[in-house]
């Protein structure tokens, strides 16, 4: 073999080298490739997401500006952040409409990802049923042998029979003076309106405030508010702050309570807020109310003022942030409407022989109970505690019902703008009608298993008398929202049926509801606001100022009341709470979303 | 006049060698090159999977009308809403797409009853409804799923009281000795609660 033989030979190591860098070149590519299609998919999932969220964006745009101008029809196309949205409207009445809202990524023309969702809206108010039984001032009388089946929270005294039972959890709140220790109201014409929220005239009112003064030293249990809404504001944070050189001390808060906005409409009323813990104050020493907001130009609030600052133990201010460093206060010319209630009431549960509560008993005295739970109490006698004791504990704070009272104005005003009628209405048995909507000025009378379908609200302001297996419902066309029937004056309502199904009842729709709304006041004529019979009620039965007697094995959904009794051997039974009924026609005419129509397209 | 003069040995040694070092590099680069190629790939298929299934419960989660303790509802359940399934409600739709009051479908989201590496979404209809039914696998990798049912102030609660869910996804493949794991997670309230 000569060198140039050699030199011409086809060696190994270029094959592999190029097999090598082929393969290495192939499989980089394909990784890279994948690569992209990852980020892609990525970017894809990431852009979903923002399209959804721009969708959102115009959802909440619409019921915003349907609040501002009902009617609003929607707009093209809005740019956002890195997208844009569109929103379409369908009106299906006036009070109801279909919001159909996209979201695109970059924008509409050239959308690589868009996002629809439709939701339905209704002009109404949304209320939470926290507790199946809450009593109010008044207190539950339970008879002997009555049984219970649930929780109750009372803001009275509560006292049951010998061998009656409690199955769940039992609050007696600590008692409130029935008369404000400290209150500002005004008279027309020396009534203005101070408005907060958001920015006035340059003015960054996010935060107001009004000192006061108690008269001795106790506890305080709730305030009360004087005041309305534009929009659809959120909750407000109420604080009790300590004074520190004619200021709220941000570093000296008292406590708490929450304000809940639903209990707030377009018109002025006092509405109820109270505190827990509940805070013991001094005599002549100045505290402050301060109601912390969180500013928006459309949804805000309106305090009723007294220009003729008629309160002298206080004044109010306003801030842009309570909270800021150096929180600056600017005094306001009037006093805002307000009421402080003290307490110092002494409330107690008191049971009988072998009466038992199952669950847990928080009450300041106990008297003759045997509690398998714990028990939370000031003091205690003739009681047996199974679980573990609580002594020295301090009183629950009372719990503010579900319905203020300008939510019942509103409901009332609106009936009387659908119609008034006055005549005493009489029907026989196995009658069949039609009611509301509208006032009906006089009594209705109605004999056994009448069916009656009430366009809400309907408001009877005199007696309402009815026979056995009563039917009280909303019509079809209702679908997912509630009613109410409004009684003025007493109710009494013979023996109900068997599996709920006698009663005020819905639409058929789940999430309906009818609701007997009593405006009886029993606390000055002891005579019950609404007396049923036996057997089972459908509905959800309130009377903020009547007690409610009900017989022997009584069902019921849900029952707010200043108080209520139950004969001996009476079984009640109730749906535990229920959250967000919906009423059509709510009392501070703003559009909100009705639950269970939110769908993504 | 040929020149017959052979290689030296040295030269043969060098030439020998530097094959042998040229050759065993180019070996290494292809097995690494492979290796590589796998791995990447798995992490690209498990992120894949990840980011079709976190998209999925999302919006399934979303449009929920509640986390049903069981399917079927009534009688003996085939699946049951725990720490690894998810029982969805869904309002049914009309033929126009439009929710049918009162009336549900159901989405079962969990690892396959036979084989736990199976992720399965299925979506059983109410005889009325006309959303499309599915039985789907999501990723064939499933190494871990949390469900966590939350209230409002994002306290755990039951399944039927749930107003938010968590979630977490672990996604694993072998890949030769050792195991790529790839893993996800997210929180998202129901909607129409």
């Amino acid at each position: 073999m000569n060198l140039e033989t050699k030199l011409t030979q086809t060696g190994s190591i270029f094959p592999l080298a190029l097999i090598t860098l082929t393969s290495v070149l192939v499989l980089t590519l394909v990784l890279v490739s994948n690569s992209f299609t990852l980020k892609e998919s990525s970017k894809y999932s990431l852009d979903k997401l923002e399209a959804g969220s721009l969708a959102e964006a115009g959802i909440d745009k619409a019921i915003a500006s349907l609040n501002v101008n009902p009617s609003y029809n929607g707009e093209p196309e809005s740019a956002l952040g890195q997208g844009s949205y569109s929103v379409a409207i369908t009106s299906l009445d006036p009070n109801n409409k279909v919001v159909e809202a996209t979201g695109y990524v970059p924008n509409k023309s050239e959308a690589k990802i868009k996002q629809t969702i439709k939701i339905q809206v209704s002009k109404g108010e949304g209320i939470s049923f926290p507790y199946g039984l809450q009593v109010g001032e008044g207190g539950l009388i339970m008879g002997n042998s009555s049984i219970l089946n649930g929780s109750v929270y009372s803001n009275g005294n509560i006292a049951v029979g010998n061998s009656a039972n409690i199955t769940g959890d039992v609050w007696v709140a600590g008692g409130t003076q029935p008369a404000a220790d400290q209150s500002a109201d005004c008279s027309v014409p020396n009534c203005a309106d101070y408005l907060f929220g958001k920015s006035i005239s340059g003015e960054n009112r996010l935060d107001v405030a009004q000192s006061f003064q108690i008269s001795q030293q106790t506890i305080v249990n709730k305030v009360s508010l004087k005041l309305k809404k534009f929009g659809s504001p959120p909750n407000i944070t109420v604080r009790i702050l300590e004074d520190n050189n004619n200021k709220p001390d941000k570093s000296k808060v008292k406590t708490s309570g929450t304000l809940s906005a639903n209990l707030v409409t377009g018109s002025y009323g006092f509405v109820d807020v109270s505190f827990s813990p509940t805070p013991m104050l001094n005599p002549d020493t100045r505290y402050w109310i301060v109601l912390d907001t969180s500013g928006d130009p459309n949804n805000y609030w309106s305090f009723d003022m007294d220009t003729l600052q008629g309160y002298n133990a206080g004044s109010p201010k306003w801030s842009s942030s309570w909270q800021a460093s150096s929180p600056v206060w600017t005094a306001i010319s009037g006093d805002f409407g307000f009421n402080v209630y003290i307490g110092g009431v002494i409330t107690k549960f008191t049971g009988g022989n072998s009466a038992v509560v199952n669950g847990d008993l928080r009450a300041n005295t106990i008297q003759s109970i045997t509690v398998n739970g714990d028990a939370y109490y000031q003091s205690i006698s003739g009681a047996t505690v199974n679980g573990t004791s609580y002594p020295g504990s301090i009183d629950p704070a009372p719990e503010v019902f579900p319905i203020s009272q300008s939510n019942i104005d509103g409901w009332k005003a609106d009936a009387e703008s659908a119609g008034v009628t006055e005549e005493d209405l009489t029907y026989g048995n196995s009658c069949n009608i039609t009611l509301g909507p509208g006032k009906q000025i006089g009594n209705l009378t109605l004999g056994n298993s009448c069916t009656i379908t009430v366009t809400s609200p309907f408001w009877i302001t005199g007696n309402t008398v009815a026979g056995n297996s009563l039917k009280v419902k909303l019509p079809a066309s209702a679908g997912a929202s509630s009613g109410v029937f409004i009684v003025g004056g007493t109710m009494v309502i013979g023996n109900g049926c068997e599996n709920f199904d006698c009663g005020f009842k819905g639409s058929g729709t789940d999430g309906s509801y009818l609701m007997l709304l009593s405006t009886y006041d029993s606390t000055e004529t002891g005579t019950p606001a609404i007396t049923a019979g036996n057997s089972s009620f459908s509905g959800i039965f309130y009377a903020p100022k009547g007690s409610v007697s009900l017989g022997n094995s009584a069902s019921f959904k849900e029952i707010s009341a200043w108080k209520i009794t139950t004969g001996n051997s009476a079984i009640l039974s109730y749906e535990q709470g229920l959250s967000g009924v919906f009423f059509s026609a709510g009392p501070t005419g703003s559009f909100s979303v009705v639950k269970g129509t939110y769908q993504l397209k | 006049m040929t020149n017959s003069r052979g290689w030296s040995l040295v030269e043969v040694l060098i030439v020998t060698t530097v094959a042998a070092v040229a050759g065993g590099l180019l070996i290494n680069l292809m097995i690494s090159s492979n290796r590589l190629f796998f791995d990447q790939s798995a992490h690209i298929t498990q992120g894949l999977a990840l980011n079709q299934t976190e998209l999925e419960l999302t919006e399934l989660i979303k449009s929920s009308a509640g986390i049903a303790v069981q399917y079927p509802v009534s009688g003996t359940p085939q699946y049951t809403s725990n720490s690894n399934t998810l029982v969805i409600k869904l309002p049914s739709l009309s033929s126009a797409g439009d929710v049918i009051e009162s009336v549900y479908d159901f989405a079962v989201v969990g690892p396959d009853n036979v084989n736990p590496a199976i992720l399965r979404k299925q979506i059983f209809k109410d005889a009325s409804s006309f959303r499309k039914t599915e039985n789907k696998v999501l990723s064939t990798n499933l190494s871990n799923l949390t469900f966590n049912y939350l209230d409002s102030s994002n306290n755990a609660t039951s399944p039927a009281l749930a107003e938010r869910i968590g979630f977490s996804i672990e996604l694993a493949t072998k890949s030769g000795f050792s195991e790529k794991m790839s893993s996800g997670s997210g929180t998202v309230n129901l909607k129409n609660l």
